[in-house]
Formats: C-alpha cells, sequence, structure tokens
C-alpha cells in the first residue's frame, strides 16, 4: 500500500500542471492533489465507501468554484461573425426545408439550440485532445512530460477492461462541467487533473507488478 | 459461409439501399461544381474513350500527367464506363467513387461474416456504419481515387482473412493489394507494410503453405512492376515530394478524439460544415470496441489483423507534412468504423430488452441522417460551392450565348480551369492532344511537371489574362474579383457583360467585354 500511495504521490506532483494550479490558486491545488490520491484509492481492490463519498463531495465543491469563476458565457453570447453566419444558414435551412423550418421549433432548434450545443461539444472535444495534456509544443501549456503518456494510455486501456464505476462516473462529471467553463483560463480542465494522474498511476503500477514478476 | 437468414437479407439490402441512397442522391449537383483533379479525370477518361490517348495525347499511361503531379490510373480508367454512359457530366466523374462506397459497405457486411460467423447482427451493424459514416458518404461522393483504393485493400483483407481456411484465395488476395497500389498512393506504402507483417504474424500457418504464399507473392511482385518502370523517372514520388514532411506528431493526429469525432473543418481533405469524421455519438462505441479486441472477445487472429491495421494505416498519411488529413487515411476510418461496430454491437447485445434495442439502432440511425442531411446535404452544399468551381459550371452554359466573342477566362489562381471546361463542353480530346502536347516542359513521366498549360476550346482561351490584350476588338475577360478588381476595370475603361454568384450569394465570376475605341483611341 506504501508503494502505491508512493506512486500517485510521485505522479501528482511529478509533472508541470499541479505547478500551474497551485500558483493560480494554492487552495485549489491542494484539493487537486488530495483528489487524484482518493480517487486512485477508489480504484485499488481495498476501497471504501467513505472514500468514494469524499471524491464526489470534493468534485462537487470543485465545480461549483469552477462554474462560479470561469463559467464559458460566449456558449450563450453570439458575435457578429456568427450572427452574419447564422443569418446565411438561416437562408439555407428556409430554401431546403421549407416549412420544417419556417416554425417556432423549427427556428428554435436551429438559431438557438444547434449552436449552443455546437460550442459546448467544441469545449467538450477540447478537454479530450490529449495532444494538449502530453505533446503541447509550448512549454507554459505543457501539462505532463511526453514520456507520461503511453503510462496514461496503459493505465487508461486498464481502466477500460476492468471498468470501474466510480473513476468513470468522475471522469464524465468532470468532463460535463469542463465543457461548460472557458477552456482557455488557466483552471479550465482542472477537473480533468486527478484522472489523468489516476491513468498514470496505475499504468506505472501495471508495469511495477510486471517488472516484479519478472525477476 | 452460412446461408443468410431471410430477415438478414431484407436488412442488408435496406442497408444497402441507404448506402445508394446517400451517395447517389443529387450527386451530380452537391458538391456543387467540379473539382479540377475530378474534371481531369473525368476528361482523362472521354479522352482514352476517343483516341486512347489521354489529355497531353500519351497512349494508356501508367499514371496520368495532371496540374503539376500525377493521378494513379485505376479510377481514370474505369471513370470510362460512367462517361460513355453518363456523358460528361460531373456525376459521371464521381460515379465510380460513390460506386466503391457502396461496395464498401457490402465489403465490410462480409468482413464481419467471414470474422465473426456467429455473430449476423455484427455483419449488419458494420455495413450500416459504414453506409451512414460521414466520412465515407462525403469521400464517397468526390472523385477521390483513395475511396476505390479504400474498397480493393479492404477486399483484400478480407480474403487474406480468408485464405486461412482457404490458401488458394491468397494469390486473389495478393492481386488485389498489388492493384490497390494503383489506385491510391497510401496503399503503395500500406501494402508493402502490410503483407510482409502479416506474413510474420501468421508464418506458422504460410510454412506450411509454401506454395500458395511464394505464388501469391510472386503475383504480387508482378502487379508492381509498373512501378518498377517509373522509379527513375522521378514520376514515382513526384507526389510525395510535394507532400512530404513528417514527424511523431503527425503519426499521433490520427488517434485524437476531436480530429475524429468532433472538429469539422471546411479543407477538401476534411470534412464538412458542424459534422467531422465521425458522428460524436461513435466516441462511446469506439471505447466499447476497444474493450471487445483488448479483453480478447473477438477471436485472436482478428483482433491480431484488426491491431496490426490499426498501427499500419495511419503510417503513409503521417509521413506528408499535413496535419489530419481524412482523404489520406480512408483505410484508417474503415478500422475504426469495424470497431466502433464491435462495440456497438456489444452494447446492444448487453440490452436485454427487444424495445430498448430497436429504440437505440432507432434513434440512432435517425439522428445520423438527420446531422448528415443538415451538414451534408444543406450547409455543405452552399457554404461549399466556391471551393469545387460552382462558378464554372453556370460559366460553361453561359458562354454558349458568346460565340461570337473572344473569350479569355483567367486561370491565374485555379490550375483546373481549363481541363473543367475542356470536360463540361465535351471539347475534341484530340484537338486538346494537339495543344497540350507541345506545352509539356519536360518529358511526360518526369520529376517536374508544369502546370501552366493554355487551353483553347474553340473561341474560348484560358489563361492567365494579360493586359495588353484590351485594346483588341469584341474580347470578353472572364474571372473572379481578384483578376477583374474595380482598379483594372477602371483602368482598362472595360464594360459590364455579367456576372456569377454562387450559391452562397457570393459574387464568383465576372464578364467584363474589352471597349479598345475608349481605352485605346
Amino acid at each position: 500500500m506504501k508503494r502505491k500511495f508512493l506512486i500517485i504521490l510521485g505522479v501528482s506532483l511529478g509533472n508541470f500542471w499541479v505547478y500551474q494550479l497551485f500558483a493560480n490558486n494554492i487552495l485549489m491545488g491542494l484539493l487537486l492533489t488530495s483528489e487524484s490520491i482518493l480517487l486512485f484509492l477508489t480504484a485499488l481492490p481495498e476501497r471504501s465507501k467513505k472514500i468514494q463519498v469524499a471524491v464526489f463531495i470534493i468534485l462537487t465543491g470543485l465545480s461549483l468554484y469552477l462554474l462560479a469563476i470561469s463559467f464559458n458565457k460566449e456558449i450563450f453570447y453570439i458575435s457578429d461573425y456568427e450572427k452574419i453566419v447564422q443569418k446565411n444558414r438561416g437562408e439555407y435551412f428556409g430554401a431546403e426545408l421549407g416549412k420544417i423550418y419556417g416554425n417556432k421549433a423549427g427556428i428554435f432548434y436551429f438559431d438557438k439550440f444547434r449552436p449552443v450545443v455546437s460550442k459546448i461539444s467544441g469545449n467538450f472535444a477540447s478537454n479530450l485532445d490529449f495532444e494538449k495534456y502530453f505533446l503541447s509544443k509550448n512549454p507554459e501549456e505543457g501539462r505532463y512530460p511526453v514520456f507520461l503518456l503511453p503510462l496514461f494510455i496503459l493505465g487508461l486501456v486498464r481502466l477500460i477492461i476492468v471498468y470501474q464505476k466510480t473513476s468513470v462516473i468522475y471522469f464524465l462529471l468532470a468532463l460535463i462541467v469542463s465543457s461548460l467553463v472557458s477552456i482557455s483560463g488557466k483552471m479550465g480542465p482542472m477537473l480533468l487533473f486527478p484522472f489523468f494522474n489516476l491513468c498514470i498511476a496505475l499504468g506505472a503500477l501495471n508495469i511495477w507488478r510486471k517488472w516484479q514478476k519478472d525477476i | 459461409m452460412e446461408k443468410m437468414a431471410k430477415r438478414h437479407l431484407v436488412i442488408l439490402l435496406l442497408v444497402l439501399f441507404v448506402a445508394a441512397f446517400l451517395r447517389f442522391y443529387n450527386l451530380g449537383s452537391i458538391p456543387a461544381g467540379l473539382h479540377g483533379d475530378a474534371a481531369s479525370q473525368g476528361y482523362n477518361a472521354f479522352s482514352l474513350l476517343n483516341s486512347s490517348k489521354d489529355r497531353f495525347g500519351e497512349p494508356f499511361p501508367v499514371l496520368f500527367r495532371s496540374l503539376g503531379s500525377y493521378q494513379p490510373p485505376i479510377y481514370t480508367y474505369l471513370t470510362t464506363i460512367p462517361v460513355s454512359i453518363f456523358g460528361n457530366t460531373p456525376m459521371a466523374a464521381r460515379f465510380i467513387s460513390a460506386f466503391s462506397g457502396i461496395l464498401l459497405s457490402l465489403i465490410t457486411f462480409l468482413f464481419f461474416r467471414a470474422f465473426f460467423p456467429s455473430k449476423p447482427g455484427l455483419a449488419l451493424f458494420g455495413g450500416a456504419l459504414v453506409a451512414i459514416a460521414p466520412w465515407s458518404v462525403f469521400f464517397s461522393r468526390l472523385a477521390v481515387e483513395a475511396n476505390l483504393a479504400l474498397v480493393i485493400f479492404a477486399s483484400s483483407i478480407l480474403l487474406y482473412w480468408r485464405s486461412l481456411k482457404n490458401p488458394s484465395l491468397f494469390i486473389t488476395a495478393c492481386l488485389l493489394l498489388g492493384l490497390s497500389t494503383h489506385a491510391y498512393y497510401s496503399e503503395r506504402l500500406l501494402a508493402v507494410l502490410f503483407l510482409p507483417l502479416y506474413l510474420l504474424i501468421f508464418r506458422k500457418f504460410w510454412l506450411h503453405q509454401k506454395r500458395w504464399a511464394i505464388l501469391g507473392l510472386v503475383i504480387f511482385i508482378l502487379t508492381q512492376v509498373p512501378h518498377f518502370s517509373m522509379v527513375t523517372s522521378g514520376a514515382y514520388i513526384r507526389r510525395f515530394d510535394q507532400v512530404s514532411g513528417s514527424g511523431m506528431d503527425n503519426y499521433l493526429v490520427y488517434y485524437s478524439l476531436p480530429n475524429l469525432f468532433f472538429d469539422s473543418d471546411s479543407n477538401l481533405g476534411r470534412t464538412m460544415p458542424g459534422l467531422s469524421v465521425f458522428y460524436g455519438w461513435m466516441v462511446v462505441p469506439l471505447i466499447f470496441g476497444i474493450r471487445e479486441l483488448v479483453l480478447g472477445k473477438v477471436t485472436k487472429e482478428a483482433g491480431k489483423i484488426l491491431g496490426l491495421l490499426l498501427i499500419l494505416t495511419p503510417i503513409p498519411a503521417a509521413l506528408t507534412g499535413d496535419l489530419f488529413y481524412p482523404l489520406r487515411v480512408l483505410d484508417f476510418l474503415w478500422v475504426l468504423t469495424l470497431i466502433i461496430a464491435i462495440g456497438l454491437y456489444s452494447i446492444y447485445a448487453y440490452l436485454k430488452v427487444n424495445t430498448a434495442k430497436i429504440g437505440l439502432v432507432v434513434i440512432l440511425a435517425l439522428y445520423s441522417i438527420f446531422s448528415l442531411y443538415i451538414s451534408y446535404f444543406i450547409l455543405f452544399k452552399y457554404e461549399k460551392a466556391e471551393n469545387y468551381g460552382y462558378a464554372y459550371v453556370k460559366l460553361a452554359e453561359k458562354l454558349k450565348g458568346y460565340k461570337d466573342k473572344e473569350v479569355i477566362i483567367d486561370s491565374a489562381r485555379d490550375l483546373g480551369i481549363g481541363v473543367r471546361m475542356a470536360y463540361l463542353t465535351r471539347f475534341d480530346p484530340r484537338n486538346i492532344q494537339e495543344q497540350l502536347r507541345p506545352q509539356m516542359k519536360t518529358s511526360y513521366y518526369n520529376s517536374s511537371v508544369n502546370s501552366d498549360e493554355v487551353y483553347i476550346l474553340g473561341n474560348i482561351t484560358v489563361k492567365p489574362i494579360r493586359w495588353g490584350e484590351v485594346c483588341r476588338e469584341n474580347v470578353l475577360f472572364v474571372g473572379d474579383q481578384a483578376a477583374l478588381s474595380d482598379k483594372e476595370i477602371k483602368e482598362h475603361k472595360l464594360k459590364f457583360e455579367f456576372e456569377i454568384k454562387d450559391l452562397s450569394g457570393k459574387t464568383a465570376l465576372l464578364g467584363y467585354k474589352t471597349q479598345p475605341e475608349e481605352k485605346c483611341k
């Protein structure tokens, strides 16, 4: 257990991202590091219910904080350029769809609902861009050194195989909240930090076990 | 192979009908226009039909010299069939690609039936996913050789699998794999990577079937003879010279989830407005599909072939300088579609209630086709018309009323205008051959290929505008707003004749006639 704890602690503190988070807000840095450790503990066979509850309490607190300070107002804001695009598209839809577009429900769907969904899915996609986490060419944006990528993939595959419910639910909730916040801000996808640490640590643990078996 | 149940046959026919509908519905008018590369293939096919030579007067080329590069030959040779049936239309130029898209759906079905004979439902899922996948519909409706190459490549993979039970099929598999290298550039590299690795993986089997293995390899090498004859000319690597430039980043971008499922882009090599290469929802079955593969729920051999393809297929595109260029990785996108199908089928099988199963299939199918209709058949049609030369199709019609004038169409910013106009006006290929052959600055097969040919199509000349010609009587200049700017119009005292707008309403082409009596008095 001690060895496992050291692995997750090493992963949580051995990256560039955690120092960016600490620099931005010490309390957030501490909470996210603790969350990483707790989430890792829930993925171990000797997990307890209390730890699982603690993970989701911290996640709720972090989510509320993040939404309060970094909610992406652009989701509902339509820029001048977007207005022009929307106007043109309205004409195309009108010409091709006729009454399907030219009624209240159609106009609401195409002019209001679709653009909002498109922006949220854009944010959602951006959070899934692993290149941003491991292969960033800008050192200030770099989050993890590239050599951790194979460990991350290994850990992710492990999670997919064993289907660890708490980790999957954590990932989905963190992803949903992150889709609603400004991705360009430094706090951006911070809720995913514990999940990334978890995958890397699981990958490292896997390799450690294999290595121990071999010797 | 087991006899198919009647119910499955009906569903398969429905899947193929959907595939055909999504590929052939308004194929002549969406994409609106005709891309230069498509026109080149169409006109070369027209030229072959009429003279057994391409537009440069080369008899039965091994590679088709075109617009500063070379086009692989099979697509053009096959296009002689639709051009002879439907004439010189945009639809005829795209026909082979669209037909390939339907065939791919069928081959995917057969592929799964061969891989997983106990799961006929999975085969239907595979065929259906290819039928509606945005990447497949998008590229099937463009005259791209890559789509034809994919069908040939996929057929060869199916036969490589079947050859593990019936080794004589190895010969046909090698023949098809060899042919695929004449259909598109990616397959040239992919084939030589795949074949030795396949033999290595299944070496135990093939060491006992040496006779068939050697025969197959000989057949494959024979199919490469035309390439060998090109190697010293420089034509073989001309395209690679144009696009080369690689890095690990270029390889990894093909595994990026945003690139595959969420980002949409406007370039020809990518996708349609508002939709990515795959539908966003497909990310979930992909994860389940990977899980099935990793857990070994698909057979070990099938897993090995899929895994090998998953690693190999992005390599040719990764060696080019472009970041994420779906056109060059259609084989990879097909492999991902197979994994998505496996994942979706596992979710489907997990559901216990029939209503939930049917509901899942119906909702996903309707949502996908609706998204595709909005993104492709409406937004792409209007917003990307300028990328496909819609205005030149209109111009070809308009110029029928200007037979008494000398028309000069500016070609400074679009290399494909000359061949596009020649194709659309069915201009005599022998006449074009006499014009173009002397304009080649190097031999037909060469590492250096000029693309500045002037086309004279009766009263129409396609070349960059030279303002020295404004003092000639009865000349009509046609060009975009950059060629015929307000400044040039004023300075050369040109008189407005017509304007051609894109589908989006933007001015695409302008026609102005000379007034030598005003300008040159």
